[in-house]
């Protein structure tokens, strides 16, 4: 895990001096509080400590996971990955194709994705769940889901 | 301790269909959610939060805690039946279960772990009823040292426990902590780091991001491995634990409860470490002691009742300090706050009929959860059934239509979904998720007490130095740190 380890430290390092250079523009130390700045300083300080002791541990092979394998292209993380996509579109289209649409077009693909292939209880489940969690969000909790398309109906 | 409260509590609960109807519904979902290997009893908290932004506090806590106090019996059924602990909290479970049923016994096993996880459940709600009035008494002396101290602690013993390497538990804490900076200033007001955006002006909501955290990550993880549902045969021949039985174990399931208490009211230390810790106090008491681990099922009533007792155990810090004792705590902080409920010593002065209300539920829905696991461990059984395929989408549309239902806003969904992915990155480079979400709620109460303080002693760090009580924590944290340090290092030698 040596080159995660590193690119970890080093994302942590750009966010504290990212901070860093935020705070130095806040305001000035008001009567006898420390500032607005103070504490995020600290942080960001400790922040860069800590990540520069993860590079040293990890270039040096002292890492507790020097021997983990991450292997971010398996089958696998792809799968995850074209599961976030699915995740995504299903949030951008929420509001117009409407909650009950989106959510069973959302659950199908996501079945198909995770190797249903029997089309009929996929139709079915989707449908189903669709409905069941607009009703049970719409009508028993009083959430109000985006009707989209189908906003004559619902 | 006010009995009259209690009881007014009690008859509440009790003579409220509606609260009972919903205790048995958090209960159920939390058996379900247990059960499934994979699914943990934060992820069940975190998915059941939504469903009660619209209800009153009456209603809302008793759901949360029938699934607190549910999640973690769940586990045993995968762990007795598949060889596969539902829950962290239920690994020391498989040692007798699993052999149990191999003889045909898994109803037996089944059976005794319904009875020890409400025996042990009650244990720890009886100790935690007692003690946390007592320490929010002498709690609520307490100053802006004093908690930037308890802040401290708290943060430093979730960091500790969390994974394999400390540097990243406590990088994962400071990301928390800067995380938590975000919005408002707490003093004067001033927007930090929110990029103009009015919808960080409070900072991240924390439902949200629990909820990606420890859910949505979850269901990344699923959608990686496509584990199919497993089949289980196993006919329930009793619905009730033998009289024998009962006998047998008492002893083990009372002194576990104690046990599970005990632990789960040092910050960190969970279900996990409790049932290990009764399960081998139980063998090394029992006349059995050489059956251990054959399949008796003594071995599976210590380990049970210890894990749930954990539960009221963990309560106590963070109903009296504002602490929380484990991630699942940290969670249901979380579901206290979305209610206008700020855990800590002034809830028992300003909240007191919540707190009672937090009692009550709890001896409630561990006895509802007695009868909800014996009548109904068939269906529960057949739950393991469902595939993964089902499963995961269903989580995820929960998670982001409880996103969206906080605010009505997509800026939470979003949120939702940004730290889902934070989440399943973390889990994949071994970073430990818990110190997030646990700065994310001891940050602002570190920062404000921290500049309070310096503010009242004009810029002076002595406060810090001269109160015992800071100098007690203190003291404890770099006791921690240290000896956390030394094992590590003797663990090292050990394994070269």
């Amino acid at each position: 895990m040596k080159s995660e380890e590193i690119t970890i430290g080093g994302i942590g390092i750009a966010i504290a001096a990212y901070v860093l250079y935020t705070v130095s523009s806040y305001p000035q130390v008001k009567g006898n509080d420390v500032g607005v700045g103070f504490f995020p300083k600290m942080l960001a300080v400790l922040l860069i400590i800590l990540c520069a002791c993860m590079i040293f541990h990890a270039v040096r092979g002292t890492s507790p996971h020097k021997d983990v394998q991450v292997n971010l292209i398996t089958p696998g993380t792809k799968r995850a990955a074209v599961a976030l996509l699915i995740c995504a579109l299903y949030c951008i289209f929420f509001k117009l194709l409407g909650f009950v649409i989106d959510t069973a077009l959302f659950m199908f693909s996501m079945m198909f994705l995770l190797k249903s292939r029997n089309w009929m209880q996929m139709t079915l489940v989707s449908l189903g769940v669709s409905i069941g969690v607009y009703v049970l969000f719409g009508y028993v909790l009083n959430t109000n889901l985006p009707a989209g398309l189908l906003a004559g109906l619902l | 301790m006010d009995f009259g409260l209690f009881l007014n509590a009690l008859g509440g609960i009790l003579t409220d269909p509606i609260v009972l109807l919903l205790i048995f519904i958090g209960v159920a979902g939390g058996i379900v959610v247990g059960a499934l290997p994979g699914l943990t009893a934060t992820m069940g908290v975190a998915l059941m939060i939504p469903f009660t932004f619209g209800m009153e506090v009456r209603y809302a806590l008793p759901m949360l805690l029938g699934i607190f106090c549910s999640a973690v019996f769940g586990g045993s059924i995968s762990a007795i039946l598949l060889n596969t602990p539902g829950t962290p909290s239920a690994a020391a479970t498989v040692l007798d279960g699993y052999p149990m049923a191999k003889k045909g016994e898994a109803a037996r096993a089944l059976n005794m772990a319904v009875f020890a996880s409400t025996v042990g459940g009650l244990v720890g709600v009886i100790f935690m009823i007692f003690l946390s009035p007592q320490i929010s008494k002498m709690a609520i002396n307490f100053n802006s040292p004093e908690f930037f101290s308890i802040a401290v602690l708290g943060l430093t013993i979730i960091i500790l426990i969390s994974g394999d390497s400390m540097i990243k538990g406590f990088i994962s804490g400071t990301i928390g902590m800067l995380m938590s900076t975000i919005g408002l200033d707490p003093i004067q007001g001033y927007p930090r780091f929110t990029f103009g955006s009015t919808n960080l002006y409070n900072g991240f909501e924390l439902v949200p991001v629990l909820i990606g955290l420890f859910a949505v990550s979850e269901a990344f993880v699923c959608c990686e491995s496509l584990v199919k549902g497993e089949k289980v045969n196993s006919k329930m021949t009793r619905l009730f634990s033998s009289l024998t039985d009962i006998k047998l174990c008492l002893k083990h399931v009372i002194k576990s409860g104690i046990i599970g208490t005990l632990i789960g009211a040092i910050p960190g230390a969970g279900g996990d470490i409790a049932c290990f810790v009764a399960y081998g106090e139980a063998k090394r008491s029992s006349k059995n002691s050489m059956e251990f681990g054959t399949g008796i099922v003594e071995g599976v009533s210590a380990p049970e009742s210890a894990n749930n007792a954990v539960g009221g155990g963990a309560m106590i810090p963070m109903l009296t300090l504002g602490v929380p004792g484990d991630p699942v705590t940290a969670v249901l902080i979380g579901a206290l706050m979305i209610h206008g409920i700020q855990p800590g010593p002034l809830m028992y002065r300003d909240h007191m009929d919540v707190v009672y209300v937090i009692f009550a539920s709890l001896v409630v829905a561990n006895i509802v959860m007695f009868f909800v696991a014996s009548l109904g461990m068939p269906l529960f059984i057949k739950v393991i059934s469902i595939g993964r395929e089902i499963l995961t989408p269903v989580i995820f549309i929960l998670c982001i239509v409880g996103g969206f239902a906080l605010r009505n806003n997509f800026f939470d969904v979003w949120t939702v979904l940004a730290f889902g992915v934070i989440g399943y990155l973390m889990q994949k480079t071994k970073m430990p998720i818990s110190p997030i979400l646990l700065s994310l709620i001891l940050g602002p109460m570190a920062e404000q007490n921290l500049r309070r303080m310096l503010i009242v002693s004009n810029g002076s760090y002595a406060p810090l130095f001269t109160s015992p009580i800071c100098l007690v924590m203190f003291a404890a944290t770099i006791i921690m740190i240290v000896s956390s340090l030394l094992k590590r290092r003797k663990d090292t030698l050990g394994n070269t």
